[in-house]
């Protein structure tokens, strides 16, 4: 399901792989990205570019990623459409994650917090 | 979620609303809006703070609530019913009984969805200020 990409040693971005993450998926996703996490990614940018459809239950589990990270590494967020970042805005995730326009800067902001 | 307590004499509504959506208002001459600017959602912040808030209903009008799957519920093209058809299907309905409009949102939900099962859980819930309370 997930796509990932070394942009540099220690930071991995993970696209989740599908239009819409939802109830249906996210279990799926999370145990791909908890894999990840325990195979030693810590520094992630999710990017989500391809999803344009996000609801409680894939929040949810982003911010289940966020806790399994812990004080190990970071995660942040980015490419979010308008209808995501809203939701973002209204749950206050936007006051929990870094948001990033793109990967570049996603990864960046990450580079620079080394 | 959302958490009111209303004093059904004055109208006076104190809330507290975690993740989203946002309950809507129908004011007594059929204008709707959305309530609350969102928080938290409930359970995944040990940390998080909740406040509470204040809003008045007025006499006639009327508080609506309706879990995510409304909102997102979408057509067999994927287009979902989202928040302004939500808000235009309350005004629409605005001189139906109260007690008729959840209904009355199911019946637009379903035909929306082309008669497919919602592939979330709904939930709606109306409430209405009568305008002659026995306190006034």
């Amino acid at each position: 399901m997930i796509q990932t990409e070394t942009q540099d040693p220690w930071i991995t971005i993970v696209r989740p792989g599908t239009a819409r993450l939802t109830a249906v998926n996210a279990k799926d996703f999370k145990t791909e990205v908890f894999d990840l996490i325990d195979r030693g990614s810590a520094r992630l940018v999710i990017d989500f570019e391809e999803v344009s459809f996000l609801d409680s239950s894939g929040l949810g589990v982003v911010v289940g990623i966020l806790k399994k990270i812990g004080i190990r590494g970071e995660l942040v967020v980015c490419n979010l459409n308008a209808d995501i970042k809203q939701m973002f805005a209204i749950c206050h995730m936007d006051r929990v994650f870094s948001i990033f326009p793109s990967t570049r800067d996603a990864a960046q902001s990450l580079s620079a917090r080394v | 979620m959302f958490c009111g307590a209303i004093d059904r004499a004055t109208g006076h509504m104190s809330y507290c609303q975690a993740g989203y959506p946002s309950p809507y208002y129908a004011d007594p001459d059929g204008r709707v809006q959305e309530i609350g600017d969102g928080g938290f959602p409930v359970g995944l912040f040990s940390e998080a703070e909740f406040q509470s808030h204040d809003f008045v209903l007025e006499k006639g009008g009327r508080l609506v609530l309706c879990s995510d799957a409304a909102c997102e519920a979408e057509d067999p093209m994927r287009n979902q019913f989202g928040v302004q058809r939500l808000r235009n299907v309350i005004a629409t309905f605005g001189r139906t009984e109260t007690a008729e409009l959840p209904g009355e949102i199911v019946r637009e939900l379903n035909a929306w969805r082309s008669g497919a099962l919602l592939e979330d859980d709904l939930t709606v819930v109306a409430l209405g200020r009568i305008k002659h309370h026995d306190s006034d």
